[in-house]
């Protein structure tokens, strides 16, 4: 047999196209799992880091959770700006009702509701369920009360009509209950940029953590890496392991943080709904939806993967055999 | 065919391992590269396998100019270059078995391929029954030997040994020395670097002997 028989048949043996793509696949699969073994072989470190990632994208994901629901209370409120007048102390119950009628004709009131001092102390029992401590007292400490709605919700017209409403000789005092939502969706603002601030901040310390933890890896496995560099490894190759290892510290970390956030969404549950409840009738504290789980397994498995794809960039370059 | 042409190679720091170097390896030739500790063989290996870079002077490998070849075809070149290491270079945590496969995966052949060509390179070496053992479990000999099937076991063109016999018994150096000599048979080119004198002298085949960094002719030696 010829020398260069021999050649021949060793390069003319083409394979597909489909073969390749299928032998490719494979191997894609084949390292997947042998990077999950990897892991799993060296249990305590890789449960740190696991935990390490979800402590770290468990405080972002509960803090967007505390937004949801106070957007989802102020939401409600928002409905019922009101404009309260408390009237002076010689104002007839004649003369108030009275008023009311007569400021609900005007085109910029939508609506308006006359509560007398004995009604709105009625009121105030029932809502409060304090009834032995209103029975306690002398007399009644509340003013009578007209209650407006506006028909508009611009803050600016608003203003003017508390200015007008403000001249009237009958009313004492005027208050705008839609100033301290106006402060709740304030706060919620700078709870959102907060929120914002803080992802970046334990994204950052995520891509680190696992950064680090593939350099160590890079580190531990510098001659297998060299030698594979000798017989042909292209450097695609070389990196899948240590990429699919950031993508198995994304995937399980993240599913660690979901378990995180729920078990501290149950935790909270109670105290926070009877407090959403005082401030809207059915309030209830609601949890990660489907949207939201697969936005902190997506965000965990990217980050992971960026701190992968950094390390390896940075590392592998420098294994070059001599 | 591996050729030469007025090579010389400056590592860091100013040494010349290699000066002026010029020789010629024709396709299907098995040669020797003998010379005494620090004259350049491994150097001369380690250019070839373009795990260094000539300062000056041509190499061409198999129609190839290695100068100027960009770093990333460098791994599917290698590919068609099996090499031999003195340690062996085995990764420690896998089998036999996957040692040997590496070459194949690399190049994407299917499990079935991959089997019967990993069997059949563990064959010729005599190590078939020893697959599944790990490298630690072996003796430097089979080591040895499992490098060289992961070394021929993609049919690579050409075949380079730094001091294959290195620290192993003369019994088993020409058992060795005769399993080269066979992949040469079917036509892969073959060189080794080796300090085993009486060994080589023995075998029929081309001598090249380097003296710091320069070729020597020798006896047996065609130019
Ligand atoms: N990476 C390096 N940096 C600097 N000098 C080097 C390097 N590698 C080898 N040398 C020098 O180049 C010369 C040739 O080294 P080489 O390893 O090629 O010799 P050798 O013939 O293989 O010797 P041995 O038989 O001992 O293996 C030596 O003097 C050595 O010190
Ligand atoms: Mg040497």
């Amino acid at each position: 047999m010829s020398a260069r028989k021999i050649r021949q048949g060793a390069t003319s043996r083409k394979t597909s196209y489909k073969e390749k793509r299928e032998a490719w696949l494979r191997h894609h699969a084949m390292v997947a799992v042998d990077s999950l073994i990897q892991l799993l072989k060296r249990p305590l470190s890789s449960a740190l880091t696991w935990m390490v990632i979800a402590i770290a994208l468990c405080l972002p994901s509960l803090f967007y959770l505390s937004m949801l629901n106070m957007e989802r209370v102020t939401s409600g409120l928002q409905d019922s700006q009101q404009i309260s007048l408390y009237l002076e102390e010689w104002v007839s119950n004649s003369r108030g009702e009275e008023l009311a009628t007569e400021l609900a004709s005007r085109p910029e009131i939508s609506e308006s509701r006359y509560i007398s001092a004995s009604q709105g102390l009625k009121d105030f029992t029932e809502f409060s369920g304090l009834g032995a401590l209103v029975e306690g007292l002398p007399e009644n400490p509340l003013p009578n009360v007209i209650e407006l709605k506006p028909n508009t919700d611009n803050p600016v017209v608003i203003e003017g009509i508390t200015l007008v409403l403000k001249g009237i000789r009958e009313v004492e005092e005027v208050q705008l209950d839609m100033l301290w939502v106006h402060r709740l969706n304030q706060i919620g603002l700078i709870m959102k940029r907060v929120a914002w601030v803080l992802t970046a901040l334990f994204a950052l310390a995520v891509v680190l953590v696992v950064g680090n933890t593939l350099r160590l890896a890079i580190e531990s496995r510098r001659e297998e890496v060299l030698v594979i560099k000798l017989i042909g490894a292209t450097n695609a190759f070389v990196r899948r392991p240590f990429l699919y290892m950031g993508f198995w510290y994304g995937l399980i970390g993240g599913i660690a943080a979901w378990v995180l956030t729920e078990v501290c969404y149950l935790f909270l549950y109670d105290p926070v709904t009877t407090l959403a409840s005082s401030f809207a009738k059915d309030a209830e504290f609601v949890g990660l939806n489907i949207e939201g789980t697969l936005t902190l397994l997506f965000g965990s498995i990217s980050v992971s993967l960026l701190g992968a794809i950094l390390a390896v960039g940075r590392h592998l370059r420098q294994i070059e055999p001599r | 065919m591996i050729y030469f042409d007025q090579v010389t190679k400056r590592y860091q720091g100013g040494h010349e391992a290699l000066r002026n170097l010029s020789f010629k390896l024709e396709d299907g030739q098995m040669a020797f590269l003998t010379g005494h500790s620090g004259a350049g063989k491994s150097t001369l290996l380690k250019l070839i396998s373009l795990i260094e870079r000539p300062s000056t002077g041509q190499i061409r490998v198999a129609g190839r100019l290695l100068n100027k070849m960009k770093s990333s075809h460098i791994p599917f070149y290698r590919r068609r270059v099996g090499m031999v290491f003195q340690d062996h270079n085995l990764l420690n945590d896998r089998s036999i078995y996957e040692n040997v496969a590496l070459p194949l995966i690399l190049e994407g052949e299917s499990p079935k391929e991959v089997g019967r060509r990993v069997r059949a390179a563990l064959d010729k070496v005599g190590l078939l029954a020893k697959e599944k053992h790990k490298p630690v479990q072996l003796s430097g000999g089979e080591q040895q030997r499992v490098g060289i099937a992961r070394a021929v076991v993609n049919k690579p063109d050409i075949l380079l040994a730094d001091e294959p016999t290195g620290n192993l018994d003369p019994e088993l150096s020409r058992e060795i020395m005769n399993l080269f000599a066979e992949f040469n048979r079917v036509g892969t080119t073959v060189l080794i670097a080796s300090h085993d004198l009486g060994l080589i002298a023995r075998m029929p085949f081309k001598v090249l002997t380097l003296r710091h960094g320069q070729m020597v002719n020798s006896p047996g030696a065609v130019s």
